[in-house]
């Protein structure tokens, strides 16, 4: 027995043994990619680590409570309103935002379109105010009622610091219906950052 | 060499065979243990799962099927872009084999955006602070530098002829020079075997490395995924709220006599009669008046509506030769957007007036 453990720990304390042993490390890094860089093969993709946080702020804060940009009041087949809202990554890491709409009540909202662009000022007033521009990739053509409807789908990339400008505007198409007089949604945008870059 | 440094250089030596032996286990358990029961290391790049997993961390995750999920397990899935996100389930629901996961990072004060249709998924089982770095530095060129020449160590360690007893040439190490291999006679048969030997062990030694990489090359090759590299995402939500739109209500002309005034045209030419209505209209805007009379005997030969000044005023006229006498004639008006004539207001009736029993008496309001 216990020249048995002699002889095994006589093994251990083999430099050729531990050598062996010690080529463990380079296999399973090695399997990453190792092997593949080696024969050039794959490209290496390492891995990407993002420390640091994000921080989305709209109009310079992290929530806002009072937009009224796009209140209209005796909206008619034809109205159109507009707002702009600035987007900032407040934080650390490069993030993507994406923006969803909800409404309640949805009878009237369900009626209307709405398109975003990347237009920094308001083209017009109320109620036949206008965003310039064309529609940003993913944007939305209909706001959401209790289940949300995408504004922006398209991921937006803001690096730390950065900040960018868009325009949402909501109309109300010539052929809506009479039944929607009186109507009235009030209307929630959500906007989401994310660190996942992918 | 001197005794010290050659000292130092031996320990440095052991030390790394030593350290690199229990971490080269721990690597042949964990890739065998990946290869046997679905374990799967998890390199965290982000940090949405703090305070619980941070980023930097390697984490150890179990393959199993969706109906083994829990609510509160921390599972990584793939992303519909390829990659990976590792995340805390927070509900889902099951769907035959598969489940749908909503899931959020401890960190975040949202739920991940899209919810996941998996059949499986990695349950995180135990994570390691920091070791996420290392591997991830490991995989880089520089890394990857560092385990090449730890390799050649490995390799140059593996090969050496060790030392034997007994044996008086060449020391440690040292590699045998040609006129050594030629056995001159008058060596004693025992130490020319030891020799022989020797350089058996020597090419078993090589033989068993040659092998042994390429194992290697072949894992790496079907074991790119080894360690992955998994996005426990930062989200932050900010919602915008206050925008109230509200869409107009065509508002009708006043309704009755009291608040439609009602006048008395004095007759126009062939004998045509006629009454006015105003009503304050305020300040609703410009609308369009549609309006009709019953009977519909009654021949109208003027129906126009002015707004001015926030009076609008409705004037009929009919030609009274051809229309009933002395009959009550009831007068509806409706309302509507001019741009969207679809947008009416309810009728109502303005008012009513008495023709009177002659074409060429005026006609009486009410």
């Amino acid at each position: 027995m216990t020249s048995n453990l002699a002889s095994v720990g006589r093994v251990l304390a083999n430099a050729r043994t531990r050598a062996a042993l010690s080529l463990g490390v380079v296999m399973a890094v090695g399997a990453t990619g190792t092997f593949a860089y080696w024969t050039d093969s794959v490209p290496v993709t390492g891995t990407t680590f993002t420390a640091g946080t994000i921080d989305l702020q709209v109009n310079g804060a992290d929530s806002v409570s009072g937009y009224t940009s796009l209140n209209i009041n005796n909206m008619v087949p034809g109205n159109t309103v507009a707002g702009t809202l600035t987007i900032k990554n407040n934080g650390t890491a490069p993030m993507k935002y994406s923006a969803t709409s909800t409404s309640a009540p949805a009878v009237l909202s369900g009626a209307l379109t709405v398109t975003v662009t990347g237009a920094s000022t308001v083209t017009g007033a109320s109620p036949s105010a206008t965003c310039g521009g064309t529609a940003l990739p993913g944007a939305g053509s209909t706001l959401g009622g209790a289940t949300a409807a995408p504004l922006i789908s398209t991921g937006r990339q803001l690096n730390p610091g950065a900040s960018e400008t868009i325009c949402i505007q909501v109309g109300m198409p010539a052929n809506a219906a009479s039944s929607l007089q009186g109507a009235s949604s009030a209307v929630t945008f959500t906007f989401t950052g994310t660190s996942d870059l992918s | 060499m001197t005794g010290r440094l050659g000292q130092a250089v031996g320990w440095a030596r052991q030390g790394l065979l030593t350290v690199g032996a229990v971490l080269g286990v721990a690597c042949i358990l964990l890739t065998l243990g990946a290869a046997l029961f679905g374990l799967r290391p998890l390199v965290f790049e982000s940090g949405s799962m703090s305070p619980t997993i941070k980023t930097g961390d390697l984490a150890i995750s179990h393959r199993v099927d969706a109906s083994s999920l829990r609510k509160g397990d921390i599972v990584s899935v793939p992303t519909g872009t390829g990659t990976r996100v590792t995340h805390r389930i927070v509900s889902m629901t099951h769907e035959g084999s598969d489940a749908i996961l909503a899931l959020r990072g401890d960190a975040n004060t949202a739920t991940d955006a899209t919810p996941y249709r998996v059949s499986h998924a990695d349950v995180v089982l135990l994570h390691v602070p920091r070791v996420g770095y290392v591997v991830g530095w490991l995989s880089g060129p520089m890394g990857l530098f560092l385990l090449g020449l730890y390799a050649a160590f490995l390799v140059s360690v593996l090969v050496k002829r060790t030392p034997q007893s007994g044996s008086g040439a060449g020391g440690p190490g040292e590699p045998l020079s040609a006129e050594e291999r030629v056995v001159p006679p008058s060596i004693p048969a025992r130490k020319a075997s030891a020799r022989n030997a020797n350089d058996k062990a020597r090419l078993m030694a090589t033989g068993g490395l040659s092998v042994l990489l390429a194992a290697g090359f072949l894992a790496g090759a079907g074991a790119q995924s080894s360690v992955t590299p998994t996005l426990a995402a930062w989200t932050d939500q900010t919602p915008i709220t206050g925008a109230t739109l509200t869409a107009y209500t065509v508002p009708p002309p006043p309704s009755g006599t009291t608040s439609a005034v009602c006048a008395v045209l004095s007759a126009g030419s062939g004998n045509e009669q006629g009454v006015t209505y105003s009503w304050s209209s305020g300040s609703t805007g410009t609308l369009s008046y549609a309006t009709s009379v019953s009977p519909s005997t009654v021949v109208l030969t003027q129906s126009t509506t002015v707004t001015s000044g926030g009076t609008t005023t409705l004037t009929l006229k009919y030609d009274a030769p051809k229309s009933p006498k002395g009959t009550q004639v009831t007068v509806t008006v409706q309302s509507s957007v001019p741009s969207a004539p679809t947008w009416t207001s309810t009728p109502v009736t303005l008012g009513k007036f008495t023709t009177g029993a002659q074409p060429s008496s005026a006609p009486t309001c009410g």
